[in-house]
């Protein structure tokens, strides 16, 4: 007979890998769970490539019951000057966190909002996108923002096949969800990186950037645009139940929050405006709709790109981010809101 | 399915375990049945090949065992190599052969048509063949006796673990393995966990980030010298972490089922000289080399002449194995002339160490081996380059302006970052003369070694499953 090994001979259990992995697991619930490190890498990351990570990082250090919450895509991010906000309303003790992260969509939102909550924000402000709804997940981007929460929703909106079809992005999530490292690992490999050329004096500690900035001055070309457009296909490869399944999340998203009584406020992204004619006029239409319906179901304010028409051409760097003039002038609208006291009077359409 | 996949991991996972409750003969069914399922899992299609090859040289097999005289033996062999070739020859070289045969008919202004078929190449064709060659070589040369049970020359044929990207194992190793009974204990089952996870961690940490370091540089054209120097020396490491690391792995899942696969690679950059590195690279195919057209082509000539004809013609084919393509060839002849120049310098080393006082010795070995890695740069130059131009056309890039500037400084760390954590380790295994050497050590070691392997792994390693390198060839 060969010798064999049963499970009952499998005594001697190999005691230095556990140590080692427990090990491994504890100092990154240390980490996370020190100021420090969140501070340092903060300080050392970059708007863009580190979203996610400085998502994490704001709502963690945002300072409880204190702020205004900014949430939303690109837009939210580089179109909002909340240093701008701090100043006018700094001596007040509001604070302003801006929580915009590249691509936006609502399963993103769906999968951040408990975390977002459970940092208390006095006020959300949402600066929605057509593209939260109208636009095909991009799964990739799953993995620093993944919670399991998604996957009944997916399932019963989609199908089993997507979750089958994305497994391997699911299992990575699932692997984030237990490593807190592997999770944000882009953005704190690519940190540790510079610190090493950093210190063999290789190159040098960037400034540190709150946002992405804005060009100055306006560069677009309507016609690239317009050309690129030109190219996109109808319905944007958008299944219905995808844009029903999105158009469910973000409604759960604004259930949360008004379920806690948090005022929320939500303005569309300003887009350009050529941009609103011909083709996205037939995208805009459905999705303005499903906002209207929302806000009045919910009570809370809304104001569509319609309301944004103080913004001109010269004022945008592309189809939907602003310049610096620009930037000025949104963030403006959106202090006049605040100190308006108009946030609280729940309105469909302009001031 | 790749080694380095979550369906490999649940794959092997459930194979194990029924491994481990069948006795000898259900188990070598069930390793069968699981090989043909990995290897269905690249395409099923060329399951077929996988299949004509193991009945050719199992009846070639036979056929030399049951034959009355010599010719008889020689003709089987014959067949069985010819129908072997044949098969590598149409799926991996038809297109090479024939543009390089319209080129040279073009030299004569005969102008024929280039014929052009659309072939893909069946993953790990050029391992099966060579491993199923060797069986028939050995049967001839009357080293090992024929297998009569074709279920277990099927599984010699491909046994998952070493199918697709080798080592090539020899019958005389393997075989009496798959035949006799194993035994599948808890030492060797940790052992075997060592290897894989030295192994994963050669493949996501070291290789699969040079990868991404390496191939930005190949593909432009007008870098610095210290650019393509430094991505001269990261391709080497890849290209060695990625097979090494596919071989250990291979060894370790091996072990875990009770076999012991060859050793492919033996800290091939720790060598002083050409010999003593392919010695220690790729050992399964030089090996294979030697033993079945070196050795035979030189036979029992003395002649220095005739040994560096064949050495350069061996090496130069060792090349042509790894692709249809010049530049692989240029690869094999330069590493051939290598040879030949160590032989010929060898008696005035010899002279020059002997002279040199015992300290001095061990300075000279070091100084030996990075001089001769500095002379490998030039070779792996052209494996990794996409052709003979391109390969002339880095090396002259490499030899000028070479200074180092602002936006060389993430390719240096990048670099180091890699490279580093893999000497420190190499260094430790090559003095220790094992790969697993860290999973021997004491327990206070042990455990910061994980520790660091595994945060390596968890922060840098390249998590998406890329491909090895050598199943292209």
């Amino acid at each position: 007979m060969p010798r064999r090994s049963y499970i009952s001979s499998f005594k001697r259990l190999p005691w230095a890998v556990i140590i080692a992995f427990l090990l491994m697991v504890l100092g990154q619930n240390l980490a996370f769970n020190s100021k420090a490190f969140w501070a340092y890498f903060y300080r050392n990351s970059s708007p863009r490539t580190d979203d996610a990570f400085r998502f994490e990082a704001v709502a963690r250090n945002s300072g409880r019951g204190t702020g205004f919450f900014f949430l939303g895509a690109s837009q939210a991010r580089e179109n909002v000057d909340t240093r701008m906000l701090e100043r006018e309303f700094g001596s007040e003790g509001i604070r302003f966190y801006n929580l915009g992260i590249s691509n936006a969509h609502a399963m993103d939102l769906y999968m951040t909002i408990d975390r977002v909550l459970e940092a208390r924000p006095t006020h959300i402000v949402l600066i929605s996108d057509l593209n939260m709804i109208s636009s095909r997940y991009m799964y990739p981007k799953l993995r620093p923002y993944f919670n399991h929460d998604a996957i009944p929703a997916i399932v019963s909106h989609l199908g089993y096949r997507e979750v089958w079809r994305e497994r391997t992005e699911f299992l990575h999530s699932f692997l984030g969800e237990i490593f807190p490292f592997y999770r944000f690992r882009e953005s704190i490999g690519r940190i540790l990186k510079d610190e090493v050329s950093i210190l063999a004096g290789m190159s040098k500690r960037k400034p540190f950037l709150r946002f992405a900035y804005s060009k100055r001055m306006n560069t677009f070309d309507e016609k690239i645009l317009n050309e690129r457009l030109a190219e996109e296909r109808p319905g944007r490869g958008v299944r219905p139940e995808e844009v029903s399944m999105n158009e469910w999340m973000l409604e759960s998203c604004v259930k949360k929050i008004t379920e806690m009584g948090i005022p929320l406020l939500v303005i569309d992204a300003p887009y350009y405006p050529g941009v609103k004619e011909g083709y996205f006029s037939k995208l805009f239409a459905p999705y303005h709709s499903f906002m209207i319906l929302l806000s009045e179901k919910y009570g809370f304010p809304y104001f569509s790109d319609a309301d944004l028409n103080f913004l001109e051409r010269e004022d945008f760097v592309d189809h939907t981010h602003l310049t610096r003039s620009g930037r000025i002038k949104f963030t403006k609208f959106i202090s006049e809101l605040i100190r308006g006291q108009k946030w609280f009077v729940p309105q469909i359409g302009g001031l | 399915m790749l080694f380095n996949s979550f369906e490999f991991l649940i794959f092997f996972t459930i194979l194990l375990l029924l491994y481990i409750s069948l006795r000898h003969r259900w188990q070598n069914y069930l390793l069968l049945v699981g090989s043909y399922v990995f290897y269905g899992s690249w395409d099923w299609r060329f399951l077929s090949l996988l299949i004509i090859s193991t009945a050719l040289d199992y009846f070639c097999g036979l056929g030399m065992e049951g034959a009355g005289s010599d010719a008889k033996r020689k003709r089987y062999l014959l067949i069985s190599l010819c129908g072997n070739l044949l098969i590598l020859g149409f799926f991996k070289y038809f297109n090479f052969f024939a543009e390089n045969l319209v080129e040279l008919l073009a030299l004569f202004n005969i102008a024929i048509r280039p014929l052009y078929l659309d072939i893909i190449l069946p993953v790990g064709i050029s391992f099966y063949t060579f491993q199923t060659m060797s069986y028939s070589i050995d049967v001839y040369r009357r080293e090992i006796k024929p297998t009569r049970n074709f279920l277990d020359f099927a599984l010699f044929v491909s046994f998952f673990p070493q199918l697709v990207a080798g080592p090539i194992e020899r019958a005389k190793h393997l075989l009496p393995q798959i035949l006799g009974e194993r035994s599948v204990t808890l030492e060797k089952f940790y052992d075997g966990a060592a290897f894989i996870f030295w192994g994963l961690f050669q493949k996501v940490y070291v290789a699969d980030n040079l990868a991404a370091l390496v191939d930005p540089v190949f593909e432009s054209r007008s870098l610095s010298g210290v650019s393509y120097l430094i991505a001269g020396y990261a391709f080497m490491l890849q290209l060695y972490c990625d097979f090494a690391g596919y071989s250990n792995i291979a060894k370790g899942l091996g072990k875990m089922m009770g076999f012991d696969i060859m050793t492919n690679f033996n800290f091939p950059f720790f060598a002083c000289n050409v010999r003593e590195f392919w010695k220690r690279w790729h050992i399964s195919l030089t090996s294979w080399i030697r033993d079945y057209l070196y050795d035979p082509m030189v036979g029992n000539s003395k002649s220095k002449w005739r040994k560096g004809v064949c050495a350069v013609f061996a090496m130069s084919l060792i090349g042509l194995w790894h692709g249809p393509s010049w530049h692989f060839v240029l690869f094999g002849f330069y590493s051939g002339l290598g040879i030949v120049g160590y032989y010929a310098i060898r008696p005035w080393l010899a002279r020059l160490k002997s002279a040199l006082p015992k300290y001095a010795r061990a300075i000279f070995g070091v100084a030996t081996a990075f001089l001769y890695f500095q002379m490998l740069l030039f070779g792996f130059i052209f494996f990794r380059a996409q052709s003979v131009g391109g390969g002339f056309h880095i090396l002259s890039r490499l030899l000028q302006d070479f200074s180092l500037r602002p936006e060389d400084a993430p390719l240096v760390v990048n670099f180091f970052m890699f490279a580093l954590p893999l000497l420190l380790m190499e260094l430790w295994q090559y003095r220790s003369g094992s790969v697993i050497c860290y999973a021997k050590s004491r327990f206070w070691i042990r455990v910061p070694v994980y520790l660091v392997l595994f945060y390596l792994i968890l922060l840098f390693g390249v998590s998406d499953a890329k491909a090895f390198i050598y199943f292209q060839f």
